[in-house]
This record gives structure tokens, C-alpha cells and sequence, in this order.
């Protein structure tokens, strides 16, 4: 097989069904979820996940790393965590007399990176910059991350006391925001009884490897976006910015995304063109997490997702030319 | 469109009947009638918002409104009906007498039983007909069809001058029945999140369907013929200009050579009257005409009184006339070139393209019923009403001594025809002195002074001054200006000059109609005329013609007679094809109006499927066409992309049909939205093929309203409208 030949976008689809038929077996009643998951690993961006301990979160990212068949690290975010740990430092070693570059957590395909607003600002903006950047400067070298190279980091929006939320800058940095939910009883129970048997997470099996991954994302940027798509992106992201009930809209950035987010599904359904519908299908997941509501929306219980939701049905598709 | 029922759509159905009978206005005189389709759109309307309230099906409620329609038109009709054992048959010679009122008589109409009968019919159709295609078949666009209908068949049949105007309160209605009865307002708002957007579209909808209603109404109306002009009688352009005829007559008594006029031979061999034209407005400056309704249908019946039926041969010297000499009151005419009558006065106009050259050596024959009452039946007579107001009104600045004389003149006439005839009796008495040397003028002042001091004139004064008598004891006079009936030639015809012309009064009497007058005393010297001295102490009946039929005629009602003097070599009898032809005309307008849908629907087809579109302009036009095909077949076709969308409508559709929707919406997506494109060189065929799959698939009755009526050409409308 070759593997850094560009796949054709039939073999990316492919592709990304068997990596989510792969995680599906140990994430039960999730299909949403793990779908977004692909769609940001091909669309070489980060995924925030917002959500109450043990629903999975780790489990998603692990079984991601897994079927890819590449590396996965954690790193479990604390207040004493340095920005070395991430990144890496420099040592001396003894033996060459030359200092030697120890590679931080950030040197993985996957990076987990847990409870990530428990950190101190400073690390959480390294990890931010090299997120933007797929590198790392230390002592003047210039070390390139891993390709692919995607975080997926979590957050508990209970017990907020003692951490420092994510400004809105570095969410924006995310691609996309899912929330993992509880299970349907059915699925849990399933789970239950798929446990009894031990680690779920040995029985997945790699249905790919990086270089693959990473070669189906240089595929996937030969989508086509047509100029009236990319009207449309930017009319549902000035639809946020003009929107009333919210204080704060998304970024250009966020256009950006969403344009990236919609060629992956375009992709995934056998097109070399994207289409209003591959647009649409992300926005909330894309959108979301970037936009403040006013204290009005709040107090009456107006949660982003509706609001976003509301102005994508909202904004005229060019189906007509 | 999306459809929605407003509850007081039945409301608004009514409201817009009543208004889309306004076009009767010209042709129905009163307004008695409304007052009557009032009734019958209330019980429409009525049950039409009761019903629902109690959680009625629509269509139940429609057939609840056709039966109270029905209930009110029977109960109408009995009323209107005269009494009769049978009510069917009441009805049915009801309906009878309302189609030979339309057949034979002039607009206006009286609002005879039979007329208004009719209309209330009418009405019934049109708002049960609205209600059954805006409430049960939810196709509200179509409301225009019986809306218009009155207007169509007034514009095409009867008036000649119908107003474009009395469009506007159809439209309305339309618009209104649009607003009420569809979802388009709130469908364009569901987008707008503020209140104020809701009222600013719905307002653009309003004035978009209003602009499109006029729109067109401008392209229908050159199809119809509005004004004055009619298809069959290509007339003149721009409205006719009347000579004043009373200089004429002045030139023809005082020019020193007597000529000849023509000459006539009647059915009879009695002598006639020869009128060319009434002025029934006598203004302080004299008399004058009044601007003419010309009509060329309904002339035997715009006058129906007593008379004697006469026919007239006419042969015309070589003498211009706009107008035609014909005794009065003409019933058919049989004459070349293209003739028009005034319903109020009975004068003949001739309205061809060389209309004033048309009497030149014209024959011509005419039928009349010359009216003939006794002297019992003229004292009998009250004042008559009804007729032109002007034919009433003394003309301002009237010497009040006038009044007096007047009141004298009649002091023991205890009735308006006694008056009249002590009025006659009055001037032809030695008293006053015909002289052609008096001036010329029927001015307030010439006859004060006529009356009162000169006491010389000649046939003018006469006239001038009885009308004035007369309409100042209340009695309707006109002026009729034509001839004397000349002098008797060995082979029995007679023959009329210049020094023959004539003017004499016609007073609007009870039961008897316009009854001509001879004030003109017997005179040696021109005009010469036997008729006054041959009757009794000149204070006989003054018809024109001798009283010597014993009995009076009743009415003589031809329906079959000519109700046209568009003047064709056939007899009489045969014209009634000419309303034949109007009533084909106007069927067939209806036909095209009915199809007017469905060629519409077609024609938007093929300008969509035009080839020579640009790729992309081509695929969302042939998109848009396949829209249009689902809801025509009355399939929803949900919101998107067409890949998505012929993805979701496979499964509801039949194999071919799902598989061309599938290549027509790939062949659209790639050409709007991919780098490269697509060959779109099959879309309209395959678009073409897959309008046969649908309609192969549907039931009949949606086969019929998709070719018929298709549901779509709103939704087209919405879209070119509102931009959306």
C-alpha cells in the first residue's frame, strides 16, 4: 500500500467509516460524537470536549489514537503543570556535553489533554500555541509536530473553583466543541456487559496508520468550495456577530473552520464539491463554543447551540444560482 | 404557496364578489341589485365563518355554503317570480324574461325582476365557485378567474364605454382574497425575526400581487374591447365629434334655394316624421346635446311604448349627415356602412370610418314604432321619470313672468298630458307668429322674449318654449330636430327638402314614453306641412302622425328583432347573429381566460428549459422547473440541495422517476457547485422525462389540476416577486 500517495476522496470515506466503525465498538450510542471526532482529525484541527466526568471523553480520544494506529498521549492538566511538561525542555546531557531536547506530552498524534482549564494560563497557552502552530521553539531549534497531529482536550463545567476557564481567544482555537452526553440505558447497559470482559480499549484495532490519516487530509484539501458557498459561510458567521442575543460573535477564523469542517463532509460523501447541506452539518458544533450570549439569552435559557442552530436555518442557502 | 386559511376568508369572498360586480354598474341602471347579491353572499359568508367554529371539514363547510346560497336564490327568486303554482316553472319564465330583457335591451337595463334574478344567479355561481376554489381546492390564484368575469363579459358584449377603472375594485378583491387566504405573507416573514419586517412583507406582497394583477389586466385589456371600440365595428379613432345640429337646421330653413333632402315611401303610405336627432339639454344659451352613450346592441328594446309598427324606405339625396333621418322610435335599421345609437335619445350615428360621408345616396329601410296615443290617453297621462335628468331641468334665468304665463296656460289641466296639451293648444294659437326673421338663438332669453314680448319665431322657438313650459310644470321635453314629412309625390312617396327641416318637442309621459309635439302653428310659407291643420282644432293628439289607428298596439317586443343597426344587405330578422357572434366572442375570451394556467405553465417551462443558458443559470432554472413539476403533482419536495433532496424523494417515488431525479440533481449540484462542471446538455430532456414519470404516477384529478391549474405558477410568482 502505497501510503503517501493522495488516496482518492471514495478511499478517504472508506476510510473514515472504518475508523468510526472501529471506535463505535467500545463507544456505545455515540455515532454523532465519533463523527465529529473524524471530521476534525481529517480537517487537521482540535476538538474541545465539555463535559461531567466519566462519560467517555478519554475513552473517545484513546480509541481514536488506536484505530490510527498512532501515538496518543495524555497530559493530565494541573495547577503545577509547567509549560516544559508540554512542550519539552532542553537538558545537558553530561555524557555529549551538549544540551539534548527532551520532547514535551505535546509530541503525539493524539494529544489528550485532560481537564485543561485546571493549568495555569501560561501552560495552557503553550499548548494553544503550538495547537496554531504544529511546532515547538525551544533554544532556538524549531521542532515540527507529529502528522497528524490533533488535541482533544477536555473540560469540567462543574467544579469550576480553583481553574481557569479557557478565554474566549484560545476556544476559539478549537475546531470544533462536542459534549459527550450520558448514554441511552440501552448503550449503557451494553457497556456494562462489554466491560465485564476487561480493557474494551485493547480490543480496538488500528484500521489505518498516520501516514494514511494524514495523506486522506491532503486529499480532503482539494475539495472544491465554490464562491457561493463561501458567501454562505460568511453570511452564518455575520448572522453570530449581528445576532441579538449574543454579545460576542465567531471569528474569521471561525470561517475558516467551518469552510474545513464542510470539505471533510463533503468528502465523506464521495464529493469533490461542497454543497449548503456539508456546511450546515457542523456549524453548531463549529459555531458554538465561540459565541457569548447576552445575560437576556442566559436568564432565559437560550443556550448557544439554539442560538446558532436558529441563525443557520435562518441564513438563505444558495441552492438557486 | 403554502395555503392558509384565514378565518374570515369567507368574509373577504363576499366583499370581493360584490366588488367584481361593480363592472355592472354601466349596464344595470340602480343599484336595487346589489342590495339583492348582498343577500346572497352574506349567507356565504355567514356560514362560511360560523361553520368552522364549530370544527367543521372545509369541504363540508363549502357544500353547507352552496346550500344556503341555494336556499337564499330560491327564496330571491319566489319573491322576485310572479305568482305561480309551480315554482319551477315561476323560476324558469323568470329566467326567460331576464334573458330576453339582456338579449333586446339597451344598457343600462331596468332592474326588471328577470334582471336581477339573473344576477343573483351570477353572484351565487361566482361566490360558491370562489369558495370551492379557494377554500376546498386551496388554489386561491384562481379566484381571478370568476372575478373577472363580470368584467370580461361587460367589457366584451354590451357597453361600448366601459370604464378601464372599473377594474380596480376586482383587483382589489383579488388582492384581498390573496391576503386572506394564503400563507405567502407569513412565509416571507418566517425569516425576518422583528415584527416590523412582518408588516413591510406583507405589504410587498400586497403591492407585488396588486402590480402583477394590473400587469396583467394591461396585457389582457388590448384583447378586450374596452372604450368605445369593438373588434367587429372598427369605428373612427377617438371619440366621435357631433356637429350642432340646430345650425343646420337653421341653414337648411333659411337657404334661398330649396333642394332635395330625400325621399321615403312608408308601409303604411302615411307620412312620417323624419328625426335625425334629440337635444335633450337646454341650457340658458340654448338647446344642446348632450354627450352620446353609443351602443350597437339593444336598440329595439331602448324604447319600449305603445306605437304603431311602421317600416320606412328611405332614399337619400346626395346629402352629408352624421346623422341618419328615421322616425321615432326606431326599432331596426337596415342601412350600409357601420351604425351606432344612442339608447337615452334614439338617435342614429353613423361611426364608420367615413362617417360623415356615409348618407351620401344611402337607401336604407327602418323599422319604427311611431307612438300614436289618443287624446284620452295624453289627458290621462302623468309626468313621466326616469329618463336624463337633464331632459328636466328649466335652464337658469328663466323670467319669472314666464313661470306665471305658464301656470295660467295650464290653470284646469289637472294632469301632466292635460297640461301638455293646453301647452300646445296655447302657442298654436293666433297668439303667436311664425317668422323665419327671428334670431336664431334658443337662449333662456330668446324664449323669455319669444313668449313674452315678440311672440314671432319660428319651429325652434316653438319647441324651445313648450319644453320650457313643460319642464317647468315638472314634465320631462327634449328637442327633436329633423324633417316635416314633405310633400306627397303621385307614386305615393314623399319628398323631403332643406326647407322641410324641422324641430318639435317630445315630452316623457306616463305609460306612453316620449310623445312628439306640434306647437309650430300651421303657417303659409315654409316649411310647409299638412299635418297640424288636419287635426281637429289643432288640439288633437300632436303626434306627427294622424291618429287614425283605432286601437293602440301593445308593445311590440321582437326579441329576434335587430338588436344592431350595424348595417349589413341582410333583412332584419337575420341580425340576431351579430349577438350570437358577441356571445361566442366573449365564450371563447372565457376559454382562453380558463387557459391561461396552463399556457402560462407551459411557456415558463420552455423559457426554463431554453437552450443557450449559461451552465450554471441553466441548472437552477431546470432545478427550479423540477420544484415546480413536484408541486404541481402536489409532492412536497423538502428544502435543500438537490442531492440530498432526490436522495430523500427516492423512496416515495417510482423507479424511473427516482432515478432521473437522482441524475438531474447531480448534473445541477456539480454544475452550481463544483470546480468543473458538467455537461447540462440533457437536463431539459431528462427534466422532461421526468414531468411523464410524475404524471404517469399521479391520479387523474391531480393530472387534470397539474395541467389545468397548476399549483406551482405561485410559487413561481412568490419567487420572482419577492426575490426569494
Amino acid at each position: 500500500m502505497n501510503q503517501t500517495a493522495i488516496p482518492s476522496l471514495t478511499e478517504v470515506s472508506q476510510l473514515a467509516g472504518r475508523i468510526a466503525a472501529e471506535m463505535a465498538r467500545v463507544i456505545e450510542g455515540k455515532d454523532r460524537q465519533i463523527r465529529t471526532v473524524v471530521t476534525v482529525l481529517l480537517a487537521e484541527g482540535h476538538l474541545l470536549i465539555e463535559d461531567v466526568p466519566g462519560v467517555g471523553k478519554t475513552v473517545l480520544a484513546k480509541s481514536l489514537g488506536r484505530a490510527i494506529s498512532g501515538d496518543v498521549k495524555r497530559i493530565q492538566f494541573t495547577p503545577d503543570l509547567l509549560p516544559s511538561d508540554v512542550t519539552g525542555v532542553s537538558v545537558f546531557n553530561q555524557s555529549t556535553r551538549e544540551f539534548e531536547f527532551k520532547p514535551g506530552g505535546i509530541f503525539a498524534h493524539i494529544v489528550l489533554g485532560d481537564e485543561i482549564n485546571r493549568a495555569s494560563p501560561k501552560t495552557q497557552s503553550a499548548l494553544l500555541e503550538a495547537m496554531a502552530e504544529g511546532q515547538v521553539s525551544a533554544d532556538g531549534h524549531t521542532y515540527r509536530l507529529a502528522e497528524p497531529f490533533m488535541v482533544i482536550a477536555t473540560q469540567n463545567p462543574i467544579e469550576m473553583e480553583g481553574t481557569y476557564p479557557l478565554p474566549e481567544a484560545q476556544r476559539d482555537r478549537f475546531m470544533a466543541r462536542i459534549t459527550m452526553g450520558y448514554p441511552a440505558r440501552q448503550a449503557e447497559v451494553a457497556m456494562l456487559e462489554h466491560h465485564a470482559g476487561g480493557d474494551q480499549l485493547s480490543t480496538v484495532q488500528p484500521v489505518t496508520d498516520a501516514a494514511a490519516v494524514a495523506a486522506a487530509a491532503r486529499a480532503i484539501r482539494a475539495v472544491y468550495v465554490a464562491p457561493v458557498i463561501n458567501d454562505y459561510i460568511v453570511a452564518i458567521v455575520e448572522g453570530t456577530r449581528r445576532h441579538p442575543d449574543l454579545r460576542l460573535g465567531a471569528s474569521p477564523r471561525a470561517s475558516l473552520h467551518l469552510m474545513r469542517a464542510a470539505r471533510v463532509e463533503a468528502a465523506l460523501a464521495g464529493r469533490d464539491y461542497v454543497i449548503p447541506e456539508d456546511v450546515r452539518a457542523l456549524a453548531v458544533e463549529v459555531l458554538a463554543h465561540r459565541v457569548l450570549p447576552t445575560v437576556e439569552a442566559q436568564v432565559s435559557r437560550r443556550d448557544p447551540e439554539t442560538i446558532v442552530r436558529a441563525i443557520v436555518e435562518a441564513t438563505q442557502a444558495p441552492n438557486r444560482g | 404557496m403554502r395555503f392558509s386559511h384565514h378565518p374570515l376568508t369567507s368574509v373577504v369572498i363576499a366583499a370581493a364578489t360584490l366588488l367584481s360586480l361593480m363592472p355592472l354598474a354601466p349596464m344595470v341602471r340602480g343599484s336595487g341589485h346589489l342590495l339583492e347579491a348582498g343577500f346572497v353572499v352574506a349567507a356565504s359568508a355567514a356560514v362560511g365563518v360560523g361553520l368552522p367554529l364549530l370544527r367543521s371539514p372545509r369541504l363540508l363547510v363549502v357544500l353547507a355554503q352552496a346550500l344556503a346560497v341555494a336556499g337564499v336564490v330560491a327564496w330571491r327568486g319566489l319573491g322576485l317570480a310572479p305568482a305561480a303554482a309551480d315554482p319551477l316553472a315561476a323560476l324558469a319564465a323568470l329566467t326567460a324574461d331576464g334573458v330576453t330583457a339582456i338579449r333586446t335591451g339597451a344598457a343600462p337595463v331596468e332592474p326588471v325582476p328577470g334582471i336581477v334574478w339573473l344576477i343573483i344567479v351570477l353572484t351565487a355561481l361566482l361566490v360558491v365557485a370562489l369558495e370551492l376554489l379557494v377554500s376546498a381546492l386551496e388554489q386561491p390564484a384562481w379566484a381571478i378567474a370568476p372575478l373577472a368575469l363580470v368584467y370580461g363579459v361587460a367589457a366584451i358584449t354590451v357597453v361600448t364605454d366601459l370604464s378601464f377603472w372599473y377594474l380596480l375594485p376586482v383587483v382589489a378583491g383579488y388582492v384581498a382574497v390573496l391576503l386572506s387566504a394564503t400563507g405567502v405573507a407569513e412565509s416571507a416573514t418566517g425569516r425576518a425575526s422583528r415584527p416590523g419586517a412582518y408588516l413591510a412583507s406583507r405589504l410587498q406582497v400586497a403591492v407585488a400581487f396588486g402590480a402583477a394583477a394590473l400587469a396583467l389586466a394591461l396585457v389582457v385589456a388590448p384583447l378586450l374591447p374596452l372604450g368605445d371600440k369593438q373588434p367587429w365595428n372598427s369605428g373612427p379613432d377617438g371619440p366621435i365629434q357631433l356637429s350642432d345640429p340646430t345650425v343646420r337646421l337653421e341653414q337648411d330653413l333659411k337657404r334661398p334655394a330649396d333642394s332635395e333632402v330625400l325621399t321615403y315611401r312608408t308601409s303604411d303610405g302615411r307620412p312620417a316624421y323624419l328625426r335625425t336627432v334629440a337635444l335633450p339639454e337646454l341650457t340658458p344659451s340654448g338647446a344642446r346635446l348632450l354627450p352620446m352613450r353609443l351602443s350597437t346592441f339593444g336598440l329595439s328594446q331602448a324604447h319600449t311604448f305603445p306605437g304603431d309598427e311602421v317600416e320606412v324606405m328611405v332614399s337619400m339625396a346626395g346629402v352629408p349627415s352624421e346623422y341618419l333621418p328615421v322616425p321615432f322610435a326606431v326599432d331596426a335599421i337596415d342601412a350600409a356602412g357601420e351604425w351606432s345609437f344612442d339608447p337615452d335619445t334614439l338617435s342614429v350615428v353613423a361611426s364608420g370610418p367615413d362617417r360623415l360621408e356615409q348618407t351620401i345616396d344611402l337607401d336604407y329601410t327602418v323599422i319604427s314604432t311611431m307612438p300614436s296615443p289618443s287624446r284620452e290617453e295624453i289627458e290621462a297621462a302623468g309626468a313621466g321619470s326616469g329618463v336624463l335628468a337633464a331632459t328636466s331641468e328649466v335652464p337658469e334665468g328663466l323670467d319669472s313672468r314666464v313661470t306665471a304665463m305658464t301656470a295660467e296656460v295650464v290653470a284646469g289641466a289637472d294632469s301632466a298630458g292635460a297640461k301638455a296639451l293646453a301647452i300646445q293648444e296655447y302657442l298654436r294659437s293666433g297668439a303667436f307668429e311664425y317668422s323665419l326673421e327671428a334670431p336664431a338663438s334658443t337662449g333662456t332669453d330668446a324664449i323669455s322674449s319669444f313668449l313674452l314680448d315678440d311672440r314671432s319665431g319660428y319651429c325652434i322657438h316653438f319647441a324651445a318654449a313648450m319644453i320650457t313650459m313643460a319642464r317647468i310644470e315638472g314634465i320631462p321635453a327634449r328637442m327633436a330636430v329633423g324633417f316635416t314629412p314633405g310633400e306627397l309625390l303621385e307614386d305615393g312617396s314623399y319628398r323631403v327638402t332643406a326647407h322641410d327641416a324641422h324641430a318639435w318637442p317630445e315630452l316623457f309621459l306616463d305609460d306612453l314614453g316620449w310623445v312628439p309635439f306640434e306647437p309650430t302653428p300651421a303657417f303659409d310659407g315654409p316649411p310647409e306641412y299638412t299635418d297640424p291643420a288636419e287635426q281637429p282644432t289643432g288640439s288633437a293628439s300632436p303626434s306627427p302622425t294622424p291618429t287614425t289607428s283605432a286601437s293602440l298596439e301593445p308593445p311590440t317586443v321582437e326579441p329576434t328583432a335587430a338588436p344592431t343597426p350595424t348595417l349589413r344587405p341582410t333583412a332584419p330578422g337575420q341580425d340576431t347573429d351579430v349577438s350570437v357572434v358577441g356571445w361566442v366572442v366573449a365564450g371563447l375570451s372565457l376559454l382562453v381566460l380558463l387557459a391561461l394556467p396552463a399556457l402560462i405553465r407551459i411557456a415558463l417551462r420552455a423559457w426554463r428549459l431554453r437552450p443557450g443558458q449559461e451552465r450554471r443559470a441553466a441548472a437552477a432554472a431546470a432545478w427550479a422547473e423540477v420544484e415546480a413539476l413536484f408541486v404541481d403533482v402536489g409532492r412536497d419536495l423538502p428544502d435543500g440541495s438537490p442531492g440530498p433532496v432526490a436522495a430523500a424523494m427516492a423512496a416515495d417515488l417510482p423507479q424511473r422517476a427516482a432515478a432521473t431525479l437522482r441524475e438531474i440533481a447531480h448534473t445541477v449540484e456539480v454544475s452550481q457547485f463544483s470546480r468543473t462542471g458538467t455537461d447540462i446538455g440533457r437536463l431539459p430532456a431528462q427534466v422532461r422525462a421526468l414531468r411523464a414519470a410524475l404524471l404517469r404516477d399521479a391520479t387523474p384529478a391531480v393530472r387534470a389540476r397539474a395541467l389545468l391549474v397548476p399549483p406551482s405558477l405561485l410559487l413561481a410568482a412568490r419567487r420572482v416577486d419577492l426575490g426569494a
